[in-house]
């Protein structure tokens, strides 16, 4: 498989931008079978882009929108990129789920997946897919139904984002957008992907607690008591009730056991219920987990974005030219937070330090899908993620 | 393109770069919202973190508290541990230095000896143990003054060069040209730093040589004892472990070298105390080098050279000094009969009349009745204790001229000076050794009371021999083969030998075995 990015960082004139896109496109050769990954700023006509994009070019492409993009030269607030892979020993299938609700994501995602997987020759090695903010929908469900779905083949990607209105996030594929629904694309063949994650969090002392009654993402009760007044103990509960956005830098560190593995995850706090003392979380908390709140550190950020990263990239030129093509990047709004005054701090990781041919697509989200590995089993664990720095080389 | 055209694209420019900074505008407002958030949770935090802070200081100093008071706990036991194990040390030790003086069967001298040997092993073993407690406890206190550095030179000397020629080693104290004569520090911890040092290098020394260097370092005003040894080294991994307190290396333990693995940690915290450290250096297998440096004040301008040649130096006689004091009457009080069976014995020779008291009420009432010329009075005693025993005669006047000496088992550096400030005349540690026990009397004592007489000694027995060999490496072979059963003398060629034996007579030669 070979990758290459077109990108511009002009969103409205989207007529320019698309033609920007054949001309450049056209100049590449296209091998036997073809997708696109795109990632546009929030503020984009999405409409307009996915109609253009559509009628111009004949293959399956996915996208999202975000509130600030990365590409293989860095960051940018407003950009549309449009990464392009093509391979002859590699097949790819997008699907748009329909509109997703409590009560029928596994089957709206059950639809959309065997659709995807129906046009496989050969089952999946990842899977990539986005769907829009909708607190009504458990994101874990989703990951964990595709989990399901596929068998635990490896899901990566995320919940698009916008500038914090919660309410212009969509995600599109050929001639549809969705604000609702889950778009996936599978890629199966010639790939050995690589799933990787980073968190920058440092634990604040003494604020460990066991969830003692839980149910997805609500939990009632922490060490006994209602989690309202578990966190007001620690003296960090606010006045008000949506949070949030307070608490965007200080997720919780969520562990639980899975196959005798301690898989742990971010979650931030979502709400607080004064009615009932409830907490909301983005992200499901199980019964039984411990739960610890943590900060993200900007230094350390930055640092261990930078270990993170040449490491990765080490690996991969050890593997040698040709088996990796590119790096696809789902970084949560979280950490976009912490760096707004320098928002390339993330970018300083990668540009200048790619290997040849390799091509970087990242996008800032409010969620992460990306599997942790198991240390015993050595196998991945899919999981929702907050507050993540992940990666997806193929 | 007429000015119409140019004016409406001109516009429609503008309004493109005026929803760019709208959209901008509008993104800058929200992140401004988003950090408005987050800056009410950096609040939460940090007021969190504050109240968290004060409860580490809290939990630290309660943390604190128990540690030292559990450190008070363990200085006290092993101060009281100590003088459990002093008292019954005393009544063994004395008593075995009266079979000493007086026995004249060899083997009960032997055995005698063994037993000396042993105690003053178990007793340098507590010494360490009480000086440690002090350390930890920070009641080691540094007492400056004004010192000759010659006389610290001799009195390291006499402590330690008899191991040395027992062990068959070389051992050379230099002291550099340009070290002053004078000092103002603490003599008895730079003493005890010296005795510690060499007498490890000594312990570990097998073979070969210690040698010693004294120097000053007038910039930093460092007086610098280097102790070099060619014994067995220490490892790399030992290293991290050499100054800590009971840790005892490999080597030490398997080669059986006896030794609590305090004297280092002492001495290190000795050498602190006095500004300066203890380093090493060292290659396992071939010997090592341990620097003492410690901040003691150069006085005047006379060097150590020139202050030495002043005085003869001080060597072993054919005579000894036998101190005779018929007239002195001694009150001696101690709750223990053996200690007070010892003390009349080591005195026994001197003629000094012994009074004993079992108690502090008994000592007061006998110094109502009868003068003494010196009380030795122990420290702790059921009922008055010897503190308060000496308070109730001072302020009941009623022995104002008499010396009284403390008599204590818990004798650790610096309990001379708090004695002396509890207003004792001296201080004498148990086990009681005859030589100390004469050094008070002579020092408090009128010189008209007591007689000194030169005596000869007792003849050696040990049978003297010529050691013959070319080379250095193999009289020292010798030397160390030979030991401390015989007094030898070694040189290198016949023309040496044949001059010795021409003015001494030898029992025994002893040449290389190559015919020459």
């Amino acid at each position: 498989m070979i990758s290459f990015q077109s990108f511009s960082k002009e969103i409205d004139e989207l007529d320019l931008v698309v033609r920007q896109f054949e001309d450049e496109i056209k100049a590449r050769t296209l091998l036997k079978n073809t997708c696109g990954i795109v990632y546009a700023s929030h503020e984009a006509d999405i409409a307009e882009l996915t109609g253009r994009l559509s009628k111009t070019f004949d293959f399956p492409f996915i996208g999202c929108t975000g509130l600030g993009i990365l590409n293989s030269e860095g960051y940018a607030d407003e950009q549309i990129s449009l990464l392009v892979l093509t391979a002859s020993d590699c097949e790819f299938s997008v699907a748009l789920s329909d509109s997703l609700s409590e009560a029928d994501t596994e089957e709206e995602l059950r639809k959309a997946y065997d659709e995807a997987r129906s046009r496989l020759p050969e089952k999946e090695k990842v899977i990539i897919s986005y769907m829009p903010w909708n607190f009504d929908i458990s994101y874990d469900k989703v990951v964990a139904t595709l989990d399901k779905l596929s068998e635990g083949v490896p899901v990566f990607g995320g919940v698009s984002s916008d500038t914090w209105s919660f309410t212009e996030t969509v995600v599109f594929t050929n001639g549809q957008i969705s604000r609702d629904g889950a778009v996936m694309l599978l890629i199966s063949g010639n790939i050995d992907p690589i799933l990787r994650m980073e968190q920058s969090v440092v634990p604040v002392p003494r604020t460990t607690g066991k969830v003692t009654k839980a149910s997805d993402r609500i939990v009632y009760e922490i060490e006994g008591m209602t989690a309202e007044n578990y966190l007001a103990n620690k003296g960090i509960l606010p006045a008000k009730t949506s949070v949030m956005d307070g608490f965007m830098v200080a997720p919780f560190i969520v562990s639980r056991e899975e196959d005798g593995e301690k898989i742990s995850a971010l979650r931030n706090l979502d709400h607080v219920n004064q009615e009932n003392g409830s907490c909301g979380f983005v992200g499901n908390i199980d019964e039984g987990s411990e739960i610890t709140l943590s900060y993200i550190s900007k230094d350390e950020m930055s640092k261990s974005v930078n270990t993170f990263l040449d490491k990765l990239i080490s690996d991969m030129k050890k593997e040698g030219t040709g088996k990796y093509s590119t790096i696809l990047c789902s970084s949560c709004a979280s950490r976009y937070c912490l760096i707004v005054a320098d928002k390339s701090t993330e970018a300083r990781g990668y540009v200048g330090k790619l290997p040849e041919n390799v091509n970087f697509q990242g996008v800032y989200l409010f969620g992460e899908f990306c599997p942790g590995k198991g240390g015993k089993s050595g196998r991945y664990y899919n999981r929702f993620n907050n507050e993540t720095f992940a990666i997806l080389a193929f | 393109m007429d000015n119409r055209e140019e004016l409406i694209a001109y516009i429609e420019e503008l309004e493109k770069e005026n929803k760019k900074l709208r959209r901008r505008t509008v993104r800058l407002e929200r992140d401004v919202i988003m950090l408005s958030s987050l800056n009410d949770c950096a609040l939460y935090l940090r007021d969190y973190n504050e109240e968290e802070r004060s409860r580490s200081i809290i939990e630290l100093a309660e943390a604190k508290e128990k540690a030292e008071h559990a450190n008070k706990a363990k200085s006290n036991f092993l101060r009281s541990m100590s003088h459990e194990i002093r008292t019954p040390m005393n009544a063994i030790m004395g008593m075995d230095e009266m079979i000493l003086k007086e026995s004249r069967e060899e083997e009960t001298l032997k055995y005698a000896s063994d037993i000396k040997t042993a105690g003053e092993t178990l007793l340098s073993i507590i010494n360490g143990i009480l000086d440690l407690s002090k350390i930890e406890s920070g009641k080691m206190e540094i007492t400056d003054s004004e010192y000759e550095l010659k006389d610290v030179v001799n009195h390291v000397l006499n402590m330690t060069r008899s191991k040395a020629f027992e062990k068959g080693l070389k051992y050379n104290v230099e002291v550099d040209d340009d070290t002053p004569a004078m000092f103002y520090g603490d003599e008895l911890r730079l003493r005890q730093i010296m005795i510690n040092l060499i007498n490890n290098a000594i312990k570990y020394t097998e073979y070969g040589s210690v040698e010693v260097l004294i120097s000053y370092d007038p910039q930093g005003g460092f007086l610098k004892i280097e102790v070099k040894d060619t014994g067995i080294g220490i490892r790399k991994e030992d290293a991290e472990r050499l100054f800590k307190s009971f840790s005892r290396l490999k080597d030490s333990v398997e080669r059986q070298i006896e030794g609590t693995g305090l004297g280092l940690n002492i001495t290190k915290e000795l050498a602190m105390l006095m500004g300066g450290d203890v380093t090493f250096e060292s290659e396992y297998g071939k010997g090592s080098i341990f620097r003492a440096y410690v901040k003691h004040k150069a006085l005047g301008d006379l060097k150590y050279k020139a202050a030495r040649d002043l005085v003869p130096e001080p060597g072993p006689g054919d005579t000894e000094i036998l101190f005779s004091a018929p007239a002195v009457r001694v009150l001696v009080v101690d709750d223990n009969d053996m200690n007070l069976d010892v003390i009349g014995a080591l005195l026994k020779p001197t003629g000094i009349r012994v009074k004993e008291a079992a108690s502090g009420m008994e000592c007061i009432e006998r110094l109502k009745k009868s003068g003494f010329d010196l009380v030795l009075l122990d420290q702790m005693m059921p009922g008055l204790n010897g503190d308060e025993t000496l308070r109730m005669i001072r302020e009941e006047h009623i022995a104002d001229d008499t010396p009284i000496i403390a008599l204590t088992a818990d004798a650790v550096i610096g309990a001379r000076e708090e004695y002396l400030k509890l207003g004792f005349a001296d201080y004498l540690s148990k086990p009681v050794a005859y030589k100390d026990l004469e050094t008070i009397l002579m020092k408090h004592l009128p010189s008209e009371l007591y007689t000194l007489t030169e005596v000869k000694k007792k003849e050696e027995t040990k049978p003297k021999v010529l050691v013959v060999a070319p080379t250095t490496e193999e009289l020292d072979a010798i030397r160390h083969i030979m030991g401390t059963n015989a007094d030898g003398v070694f040189v290198k060629d016949e023309e040496k030998a044949e001059k010795y034996l021409s003015k001494h007579s030898v029992d025994y030669i002893v040449r290389r075995g190559d015919g020459k």
